[in-house]
């Protein structure tokens, strides 16, 4: 039996076996003191994140090279109170673990606080089935909308077909007829997007040249833009060199948005000078890709519904569906997705952020920045 | 006399389809696809209902109501809100203080005796 195993048998709870247990909880357990230093740690801890004895907290944890804001730690200290928040961290092995912290205060004899102990639970499983179980549920929700409007459309050419054979009139008959075998084609077009939707993918990282990617994209699109009379512009940041991704998620996920954004201004009959920007940049630890276009933006009555799969704007041609799968790529890969919309009839602006997984040290943690990113 | 009808739909085959249905049923229309198309419209064409879907491009139904409800000539219009989306009150929520919130909302796919009663109790 090793020196950490509990003999039930010859258990006795007056007998100091308390070290025993707090190396076998199963959470990560960390002391630190006043500086945040890490002056004792479980085993549970050491097997995820090494043996950190003497370092800083917010280094161990998250990469970063100052305090979190709201550390739970620093408020024990000051109130002598549990404080318990929730965080994004990095493993050891770069992994990104999210946990739920508690913090509680240790005293000395003269009761003063001498060291507080951080306690996590690992809640990474639970969080991705809430993520799992919320992108579910708005792609129910974006089924049963365009079910709605495929519905409408059929009940439609049903309606003209009957009036046109009530009315002798072929014409209307046809007219009809072509509705109702259009909108048996949606049908079929929205199976497809949601068993694409629905798919379990695996993201293989690999070593990745990002622009690569952007260029690929660019070239795939600009004869689509052309068509349309719509500029097409690259603007490619150098400097974003190799990172740790996946090409083929870049791909589809740029491939989206583009898309989006031209099938925006295809639509906008307000200006003819249409312009879509496809860009990337270098932002400290972040990777961003924008697509920027000035077609007609987005009401600000509609931002609440943007990436929930409710809004096409593109009538019998759109299901919803692309920007739910872009946000659900996007979540999987640990980065974020924004939108932002100027004065209406000035365009909009979609940006997706990943925190740069470095191709020569993929263990490396994201800072500050970063962290926050990966924790919304 | 024929009362008059605009539709603004984004989707051509719901257009043909109130179209269809409005003029069988001794209505005077005319469609438009999308919130300024309809304010094009408004200038040719006095209608006594909209019948307005709110998610279209360029401008929405909601910026179309809101405008219409600024108007002072057509402000008393009765609209139709006819929409797909379940929260369409949510989108004028906000709206209360310069605008009420429209009265009549019909959810897609409708039933057309709905749609019909809902158009005559405005207009006989």
């Amino acid at each position: 039996m090793s020196t950490h195993q509990i003999d039930i048998s010859k258990w006795d709870p007056t007998r100091n076996d308390y070290p025993q247990l707090f190396q076998r909880i199963p959470c990560y357990i960390s002391v630190q003191n006043h500086e945040l230093r890490i002056v004792q740690t479980n085993q549970l801890f050491q097997q995820d994140f090494g043996n950190r004895v003497g370092e800083l907290c917010y280094e161990v944890y998250k990469g970063r090279s100052s305090p979190c804001p709201e550390c739970p730690v620093v408020k024990t200290f000051a109130d002598g109170q549990v404080h318990s928040n929730e965080e994004m961290v990095i493993t050891r092995d770069g992994q990104e673990a999210f946990v739920i912290v508690y913090t509680s205060p240790l005293y000395n004899d003269q009761g003063q606080i001498v060291a507080v102990m951080e306690m996590s639970t690992n809640i990474t499983n639970i969080k991705r089935l809430q993520t799992d179980l919320s992108l579910m549920g708005q792609t129910v929700a974006t089924m049963a909308h365009s079910i709605k409007n495929i519905l409408t459309g059929l009940d439609g050419g049903i309606y003209v077909v009957n009036s046109g054979l009530q009315q002798g009139d072929k014409t209307e008959t046809l007219k009809g007829w072509e509705i109702v075998q259009r909108n048996v084609a949606r049908i079929s077009s929205l199976v497809k997007d949601i068993l694409y939707c629905a798919k379990k993918r695996e993201h293989i990282l690999s070593i990745i040249e990002p622009n690569q990617v952007v260029r690929e994209v660019f070239e795939l699109f600009r004869g689509t833009a052309a068509l349309e009379h719509i500029e097409l512009v690259l603007d490619v940041e150098p400097k974003l060199g190799l990172i740790l991704f996946n090409a083929e998620d870049l791909h589809t996920i740029l491939s989206n948005l583009v898309h989006n954004a031209i099938e925006a201004c295809k639509f906008d009959v307000n200006r003819r000078d249409h312009r879509i920007v496809l860009r990337s940049i270098l932002k400290g630890p972040l990777a961003v890709f924008e697509v920027e276009d000035n077609g007609p933006g987005l009401p600000e009555e509609w931002e609440n519904y943007l990436f929930t799969g409710m809004l096409s704007t593109k009538g019998r041609y759109g299901t919803g569906l692309g920007l739910l799968v872009t946000r659900k790529i996007v979540n999987e890969l640990g980065g974020q997705i924004t939108f932002s919309s100027r004065t209406p009839g000035e365009g909009s602006v979609f940006r997706v952020t990943f925190p740069i997984r470095s191709a020569s040290s993929p263990q490396s943690s994201p800072d500050t920045e970063a962290s926050s990113v990966l924790t919304q | 006399m024929t009362k008059k009808i605009l539709i603004i739909d984004d989707e051509e085959d719901v257009r043909t389809y109130l179209n269809s249905l409005l003029t069988n049923n001794g209505y005077h229309t005319k469609v438009a696809d999308n919130g300024e198309d309809g304010f094009r419209k408004l200038t040719e064409f006095f209608p006594d209902l909209i019948i307005l879907d709110i998610i279209m491009p360029n401008q929405s139904g909601v910026g179309f109501y809101r405008k219409l409800k600024k108007s002072e000539v057509h402000k008393d219009i009765p609209v139709i809100i006819l929409s797909a989306v379940t929260q369409y009150k949510d989108f004028f929520a906000h709206d209360h203080q310069s605008a009420p919130r429209p009265q009549e909302f019909l959810e897609k796919p409708f039933s057309p005796q709905e749609l019909l009663k809902k158009i005559a109790t405005y207009i006989k």
